[in-house]
């Protein structure tokens, strides 16, 4: 399994762990204070980025520290290229 | 459910409560004049007592009266906690507290709730967990949140009677002379103070400096108080100003500043003789020091600064850009040094400051006034109470009594914090009447209310970036998303008092 990670615990930032699997679910994990107000949008942006970069199983965490839509994204984006990135190099 | 009645700004508020009787919905924002109640107390000698505990005996607090405190010495506060405790081994309980505000040094009212000796609350705003509790039903009665003005006027007019006052003060003498500007706990202005010490039916000086007679300055005279207390410390003065005077380098903060002093400019009046107020935070701060480059530039020397007074603002009485400061509340060290040694730094009482029933209010002598906002609506309508999870989290303060009042009144805020949209739809709690804020200026615009359009026009001439608030807000909405709204219960624990008595909003309970 492929790990990748990106992101520094900071305001208005957040941290991602990407583990890929070859099988299984997507599971996704937040961890915010803005859980209950921006939780079912933060999910389902990470959704549509990991849809986007064609993770289909992999379990994701964000941490999120009040960080804005896009800088989840682009925290994702760079996850999933570092577990890529692990998983060529073996 | 309690009944409800929908008062003048659209909102609905309770018709009864228990700390209010008969609630009186919010009419109009406007003044009043009524004549000024004078009571002469009796004085007496012998008014030094050695202990917290034996004050309290002699002022005759009973079961189910009211006190009041200051919270001059903010988040290093030591007297109401203090005070509290004895209060609590001598078993007297449900009492209701009257204070200017209540801070981060008042969490221990939270176990004084809970066992009942703390029933009611009024108080300006709260915060942090306390806040956090009351927002979940803490107490079986609604806290009533006035602004500072207005609770000048409800202790004047006898809305609210205070039992007991205890007033801390950095210095005192054995009669009861006292001021907030000498000794080692100095922490300045007296202004909320001087209106209990005026109006409560006994009135406990507390003090960690006993001076000889006589104590001066004299903010409280002998012959309004008591009881003098005398105990090891009354506040921690490290504490008093917590990131009050933060120059800020955040280049957001620093955009809105700018263009805030650039509507200060377009507007006009910038010119000898004008009068001016700003909150404290980075903005506000950053907004007075463009504000003095201009004046120095020009050749233009103010008439006064009021209001809770930073070393910022002394600095330009200092330089002779200001002929006076009037002084409520004093927020840092620098100031108090000031309003002890600078004759023109002036000492004022929140009934001077901002009662909008006496025959004239410094608020309302205000040409330009300087606003924070938690929230701010499409209506101008703005929340400087409750954070956008419901949680009780701040405190009017003198915001409605201040944006009333001023010619121009100009609400500064980021379009976002953090995640959460500041320019929103409607906000939660409504705290200043949209009617009374003339200008909204954001990083990403500056919106105009529409019924100032002279001023729009006066701005748009000047080249800034004025917007409809709706764009404000669709913008807000389209960096953040739009929050989920927190749930809401049907118990009132809070209500909204406007400066002038009615009720503008209610406060209902968070559920999680």
């Amino acid at each position: 399994m492929m790990k990748g990670e990106a992101g520094y615990e900071q305001s208005q930032d957040c941290q991602v762990t990407v583990k890929l699997k070859k099988r299984g679910n997507l599971n996704i994990v937040l961890h915010s204070k803005m859980e209950k107000m921006f939780g079912d949008q933060i999910i389902q942006k990470a959704k549509e980025e990991l849809d986007l970069l064609g993770v289909k199983h992999a379990d994701v965490t964000i941490d999120d520290y009040s960080a804005l839509d896009f800088v989840i994204q682009a925290r994702i984006r760079t996850a999933v290229r570092r577990a890529r990135d692990g998983e060529k190099d073996v | 459910m309690k009944k409800l009645q929908k008062n003048k700004i659209g909102r609905e508020v309770p018709e009864h409560i228990i700390q209010m009787g008969d609630v009186k919905p919010y009419i109009r924002s406007g003044k009043r004049k009524e004549n000024y109640i004078t009571e002469s107390d009796k004085v007496y000698t012998g008014k030094v007592v050695g202990s917290l505990k034996e004050a309290i005996v002699k002022s005759g607090l009973q079961d189910g009266m009211t006190i009041s405190f200051h919270h001059h010495l903010r988040a290093g506060d030591m007297v109401l906690p203090k005070v509290m405790e004895a209060i609590d081994e001598l078993g007297i309980k449900d009492l209701t507290i009257c204070a200017s505000s209540l801070t981060s040094s008042h969490e221990c009212l939270i176990d004084y709730i809970k066992k009942g000796v703390v029933t009611g609350l009024q108080t300006s705003g709260m915060r942090g967990e306390l806040g956090k509790q009351v927002s979940r039903g803490l107490l079986d009665t609604a806290v009533v949140f006035r602004t500072h003005g207005g609770r000048a006027r409800a202790i004047q007019k006898g809305d609210v009677t205070i039992d007991v006052a205890f007033i801390a003060t950095s210095c005192c003498d054995d009669m009861g002379n006292m001021n907030g500007q000498q000794g080692p706990s100095a922490f300045g202005s007296m202004g909320y103070a001087m209106v209990d010490a005026r109006y409560a039916k006994k009135v406990v000086a507390v003090t960690d400096n006993l001076v000889d007679f006589p104590a001066y300055p004299v903010s409280i005279p002998q012959t309004l108080v008591d009881i003098v207390a005398v105990i090891d410390q009354i506040g921690d003065p490290e504490l008093m100003g917590q990131g009050a005077t933060r120059k800020t380098k955040n280049p957001v903060e620093l955009t809105i500043a700018e263009y805030a002093s650039q509507v200060l400019i377009a507007s006009g009046l910038i010119k000898n003789g004008f009068s001016y107020q700003a909150g404290t935070g980075g903005v506000s701060l950053a907004v007075v020091r463009f504000l003095r480059d201009y004046m120095k530039e020009n050749h233009i020397i103010g008439s006064f600064g009021s209001g809770g007074i930073t070393s910022t603002m002394v600095e330009l009485l200092n330089e002779g850009l200001f002929t006076g400061l009037l002084d409520v509340q004093t927020f840092d060290k620098g100031a108090v040094e000031s309003i002890r040694y600078n004759g023109n730094h002036i000492e004022m009482d929140a009934g001077t400051y901002a009662d909008p029933l006496t025959k004239g209010c410094v608020t309302n002598n205000l040409d330009i006034m300087i606003l924070s906002a938690t929230e701010v609506d499409v209506n101008f309508n703005v929340n400087v109470l409750t954070a956008s999870n419901g949680n009780v989290m701040g405190a009017l303060g003198g915001h409605p009594d201040t944006a009333a009042g001023a010619k121009l009144a100009i609400v500064v805020c980021p379009l976002v914090r953090k995640r959460i949209p500041i320019v929103v739809d409607e906000v939660q709690t409504i705290c200043t009447p949209g009617p009374s804020v003339d200008v909204v200026v954001t990083e990403r615009g500056i919106a105009v209310n529409p019924n100032n359009p002279l001023l729009k026009a006066e701005l748009v001439k000047a080249g800034l970036p004025v917007c409809d608030i709706k764009e404000l807000r669709d913008k807000a909405y389209s960096i953040t998303g739009k929050p989920k709204p927190p749930v809401f219960g049907n118990d009132i624990i809070g209500v909204v008092e406007y400066r002038d008595g009615t009720v503008i909003d209610m406060i209902k309970n968070v559920i999680d």
